[in-house]
């Protein structure tokens, strides 16, 4: 988390060209097929934030392409700098996210791209790493009256430790028919990242790679003493189509009353290219009834 | 009815390549090579660590 980090990012990038790109795909994964072939400077700053660990620094309101408002979250932060030439040659510091217009106006509404900063040429000029300058990421040397502003991000910020977590219920009683199997559908959420669950109500589903903390607490019943079922939190492709494993998997067996509580727990890594979801295996000759009292907690940190 | 609020890949796409991405400062490549970089003649792009900050 600091500004080499940040720029380092940003220079593994240069040469890049065309599009889509690794940039724009990323961008696509989270936020829609149409940032494939969209503009892509700031979706590369985006990108080197978060590849470098400076997200929290860099983008204060989350992910950024469209520049006005990249350039609006540094004014919200009392750090936006119009782009004068007194203004570049005292404060844009490497890593300054700087932004520009061709007409020459100093006003946000106007901002027409973005680069990052890599030196203050000290003449109210900067040298720059730029992406989809010519569709390609190259570095620029611009001059204040281009420059409609910039903002130093604070890369003493560290990264936000806190988990997403996501709390699950089943909420309704779900059945699992006679050697069949289910996935357990959650009606009920509590989740701090909203689209940390989707597809159909079965899927977890992590923004990014993620480290996954699961503990399910499972309570089944309609069998029979010492009928044998399986509770799983498996991993799937991204859209779901495809069982990739059993990243966690037991064997219960019902007890004296015909049902099953037990608690499902494991950790594994999740990403934004699988899903995670709750199996339930039913290896007995009756139909099981997942209770609807059966829930969940799933916290997902970065690393 | 007001409008919807554009959504931002309206936005960025009101933006898409209606730019050719800025003046070019005349002594731009003399100034990148002054840092130290080097060009990659095959992507146009000026590579490398360059000197040292301070040392231009």
């Amino acid at each position: 988390m600091s500004v080499q980090s940040m720029l380092a990012a940003a220079r593994d990038s240069l040469g890049l060209a065309g599009r889509p790109n690794y940039i724009t795909r990323d961008y696509a994964k989270r936020h829609g097929d149409e940032f494939l072939k969209a503009a892509w400077c700031d979706q590369a700053v985006t990108y080197w934030a978060r590849k470098s660990g400076n997200a929290a620094a860099v983008l204060p309101e989350g992910d950024r392409a469209y520049t006005v408002w990249h350039a609006q979250d540094g004014q919200k932060l009392g750090r936006w700098f119009k782009g004068t030439v007194a203004n570049v040659r005292a404060h844009a510091k490497p890593g300054a996210i700087v932004f520009f217009d061709w007409e020459g106006r100093d006003a946000v509404g106007g901002v027409d791209h973005v680069g990052v900063v890599e030196r203050n040429l000290g003449d109210g000029r900067v040298q720059t790493i730029e992406a989809n300058t010519g569709d390609a990421c190259k570095r620029r040397v611009r001059a204040a009256p281009v420059i409609a502003g910039f903002w130093n991000p604070d890369y003493s910020v560290e990264e936000d430790d806190v988990p997403e977590v996501v709390s699950l219920g089943a909420g309704a009683d779900q059945q699992v028919a006679a050697n069949g199997e289910i996935v357990v559908r959650w009606g009920t959420e509590y989740v701090d990242d909203p689209k940390a669950h989707g597809d159909g109500e079965v899927a977890v589903l992590a923004s990014g790679e993620r480290w996954c903390l699961c503990d399910a607490l499972v309570r089944i019943g309609g069998l029979q003493p010492g009928d044998e079922l399986d509770v799983s939190w498996a991993r799937y492709d991204r859209a779901g189509k495809k069982f990739l494993d059993d990243a966690w998997r037991l064997t219960c067996h019902a007890g004296p009353d015909g049902r099953i509580e037990v608690s499902v727990g494991g950790q594994f890594a999740l990403d934004a290219d699988n899903q995670l979801r709750l199996r339930i295996i039913n290896a007995s000759p009756r139909v099981a009834v997942v209770e609807k009292a059966t829930m969940a907690k799933v916290s997902l940190f970065k690393h | 009815m007001s409008e919807p609020e554009p959504s931002e890949a309206d936005l960025v796409a009101a933006e898409v390549d209606i730019h050719d991405w800025g003046p070019t400062e005349e002594d731009e490549e003399q100034i990148l090579r002054d840092l130290g970089y080097v060009l990659n003649p095959v992507t146009g792009v000026y590579e490398g660590e360059g000197h040292v900050d301070g040392d231009v």
